[in-house]
């Protein structure tokens, strides 16, 4: 029951976090909409996005992940018995990796789409 | 334009609530806010299905509660409970005597069960073969109104009028109601404190996440709201003006989100609901009987939102600024300094020596520190690498890694806040699945021993096991089958005595002594070995004598069946419950214990969700 909640739980809060983030990219958007159209460089939104949401997302992925490594050991060492594999620590840093892609791509192609709409004095 | 035909100032406020402020869509806005409302509606609606859950399966406990009586006189019943299993789980079997067949029987039952037959739940009749038979002639099943769920697992059973059992196992009953407090059928595994726990679990894991969602979605892209509520501010504008135009802003997403998110209790208002992964049924009569709960739910969703949305706004500007409030640039120093000193406690407990009962606790602490500042470092680490991409874009003329870089420089709040989560997810994942995935070194051996054996040695204990009683369970297995006497040691004290007679002892490759013999270590076959190990003392004998005893009664048994072709727990449950009566129980002589990480999991994941919000930064 705990594990069906927290999973709940999880979700709402990523949907938060992206939702936060994803006002700020869309305030970058703003701000580099009217360069982007001068230039024609609409793939600067995306990098924009990778640069600022899927590139911060994998690094806590990396890191949070590097951050269970010692319960591996812990557990081991109590239990004298092998734990989980660890493919499942990797299995889960690839699952979190590709949501921050997935993230960051849909970020930037929606701000990519959005600069193309842009006109003088409207935002 | 006369004075008259001017709009009022209220419609003026509303008009100017639904225009745009600059940033994103208005659209966009109306769909973030749209899933929050949805969310945060769905989310209560799920508390008022909780409580009203739980109160169905109250109203139902408290209805088939015995009454009992202490003198026997009053009583119209004699009633009795016994624990079976069924599978991997547990189930109440309830014995009935009626005295007086005039008075009501149980709820869910339309007569008393006579002598020898028997009512189910539906979930414990569909169990598998055999349960049916078990506890005497299949009657036919128990209504809903006297089961707490549709799952629950629970056998009304007549009392056959040979069973054997001992002195005050049943007692005398003089209906059935409340105020009992008799724990049975799913009250064996949910505590009268589940509710509690449940609704403390739910409040912790999904309400305040939806929360949280709920005011990051009302500060979405809030720049520009928040400079037209400055201006408003300037001009004179009180609460109830910026209110006004706040909620003009967001009524649309709030109808529409609450509207979703009401949707959501349609399906367990229609029929009963199995609620995914842990095929708990949701009784859709008991959400119905209390549909007011749902009712006040969605009313508190729709003005939770409408006063959360706008008067976030309001009060923001109610602070006589005319700008609206800065970004912080920098992540406090003592946020980045307890992150690397819990992070270093976490990876000291490996270092504690095994069996330590430190380790989990030190590791729990550093884990549930660096969690909580974890958000913080990465940000400030996130904005060190920021500046460092800025300053090369800016060298190497590249914009997208001096914007990139800037904003990830001089924003590390909304990085905190887009790397909570992940962070969160990854450990509790992680954690959650190496606690799951191990074992004892206890539960191990328990399961590996059990697979070898293959219920090849089964271990059966009941009431009154005399000699007759034991050959009539003789007879009633399967030829195969042979019984040993475990008689154990008086209160710890003296030898365990395995008795068999020789043909049974030589096949467990053991000698054949006419005296109570002492066991030598290793000695006998792995169903020996087993039964030695997980069910006698240090101190075990054997004799060559019938399982029967000359006198009195044998303690326990032993079914032993060849190991190329064993019996099943399941088929010698079935068989001997009928012939032993009530008392009987039958299992595995290594049985499974829990894993203490299983048993802590709830404790350890609430104390990564209350980790989750310490660690979430306040919105900005």
């Amino acid at each position: 029951m705990g594990v069906l909640l927290g999973g709940y739980g999880l979700a709402l809060l990523a949907t938060a976090g992206l939702i936060s983030a994803g006002g700020h990219i869309a305030e970058a958007a703003r701000s580099t909409a009217p360069l982007s159209v001068l230039t024609g460089r609409s793939r600067w939104h995306l990098g924009i996005a990778l640069g600022f949401l899927t590139a911060p997302m994998a690094l806590a992925a990396i890191l949070s992940a590097a951050l269970s490594l010692p319960l591996g050991t812990v557990i081991q060492q109590n239990r004298q018995v092998p734990a989980a594999p660890p493919d499942t620590l990797a299995a889960i840093t690839l699952g979190a990796l590709a949501l921050a892609l997935a993230a960051g791509l849909a970020a930037g192609t929606a701000s990519a789409r959005t600069a193309a709409t842009w006109r003088p004095g409207r935002w | 334009m006369s004075r008259d035909s001017a709009p009022s100032l209220t419609g003026q406020l509303l008009t100017l609530g639904r225009t745009r402020t600059g940033g994103v869509s208005q659209r966009t806005r109306q769909i973030v806010l749209t899933i929050a409302t949805a969310a945060l509606t769905a989310v209560l609606l799920g508390l008022a299905v909780i409580a009203a859950t739980f109160d169905g399966r109250d109203l139902r406990d408290a209805m088939r509660q015995p009454i009992i009586v202490a003198s026997p006189e009053r009583a119209t019943a004699w009633w009795g409970e016994s624990p079976d299993h069924a599978g991997r789980w547990q189930h109440s079997v309830v014995y009935l005597d009626p005295i007086d067949p005039a008075a009501p029987p149980p709820p869910g039952l339309d007569s008393w069960p006579g002598p020898g037959q028997v009512y189910l739940s539906p979930a414990l009749a569909d169990t598998g073969p055999g349960v049916r038979d078990r506890y005497g002639e299949y009657a036919g099943t128990i209504g809903p109104q006297g089961l707490l769920s549709p799952t629950e697992r629970l056998a009304y059973v007549g009392m056959p009028e040979d069973a054997a059992v001992p002195d005050g196992w049943m007692y005398p009953i003089a209906g059935f109601g409340p105020p009992g407090i008799f724990p049975f059928g799913e009250k064996i595994t949910l505590t009268p404190a589940a509710q509690d726990l449940m609704i403390a679990v739910y409040l912790v894991f999904v309400v305040l996440p939806a929360g949280g969602l709920f005011v990051v979605a009302a500060r979405f892209a809030a720049a520009g709201r928040d400079r037209r509520a400055a201006l408003l501010n300037a001009l004179g504008a009180r609460t109830r003006h910026q209110f006004l135009a706040g909620l003009s802003s967001c009524l649309p997403a709030i109808l529409a989100g609450t509207a979703l998110g009401s949707a959501m209790a349609v399906p367990v208002l229609l029929a009963d609901v199995t609620v995914p992964g842990i095929d708990y049924i949701v009784r859709a009569a008991d959400v119905r009987r209390m549909w007011w709960f749902l009712a006040v739910a969605v009313a508190v969703a729709a003005v939770s939102a409408a006063l959360g949305y706008a008067a976030l706004h309001a009060r923001r500007a109610q602070r006589g600024t005319t700008r609206p409030r800065p970004a912080t640039d920098r992540v406090a120093t003592w946020k980045i300094a307890l992150f690397a000193l819990f992070t270093v406690v976490t990876s000291a407990a490996a270092l504690i020596p095994p069996g330590s009962p430190w380790t989990i606790p030190v590791y729990a602490a550093g884990l549930l520190g660096a969690l909580a500042f974890a958000p913080s470092a990465l940000a400030a680490l996130l904005a060190w690498v920021g500046a460092a991409a800025a300053h090369r874009g800016l060298r190497t003329g590249r914009p997208t890694w001096i914007v990139a870089g800037r904003w990830c420089q001089h924003r590390p709040g909304v990085l905190a806040r887009l790397v909570a989560p992940v962070v969160i997810g990854v450990v509790t994942l992680v954690n959650m699945h190496y606690f799951l995935a191990s074992e004892t070194l206890t539960s191990v051996q328990a399961r590996q021993t059990d697979e070898r054996l293959a219920d090849s040695a089964l271990s059966v204990s009941a009431h009154d096991l005399t000699a007759q009683r034991v050959m009539e369970a003789a007879r009633a297995l399967p030829e195969r089958a042979r019984l040993m006497a475990v008689d154990t040691a008086d209160e710890g004290e003296g030898p365990t005595v395995l008795r068999a007679p020789c043909s049974t002892l030589r096949s467990l490759q053991l000698d054949c002594p006419q005296q109570p013999t002492p066991v030598e270590p290793g000695t006998g076959d792995i169903r020996v070995t087993t039964l030695v190990d997980w069910q006698a003392g240090s101190d075990v004998r054997i004799q060559a004598s019938p399982a029967p005893p000359a006198e009195g009664s044998v303690e326990q048994l032993a079914v032993l069946s060849p190991r190329e072709d064993p019996l099943t727990l399941a088929e010698v449950r079935n068989t001997l419950h009928p012939v032993l009566g009530p008392t009987t129980g039958v299992d595995r002589p290594a049985s499974l214990e829990m894993t203490p990480a299983n048993a802590r999991l709830s404790q350890w994941v609430c104390s990564w969700a209350v980790t989750a919000w310490l660690c979430w930064p306040p919105p900005g």
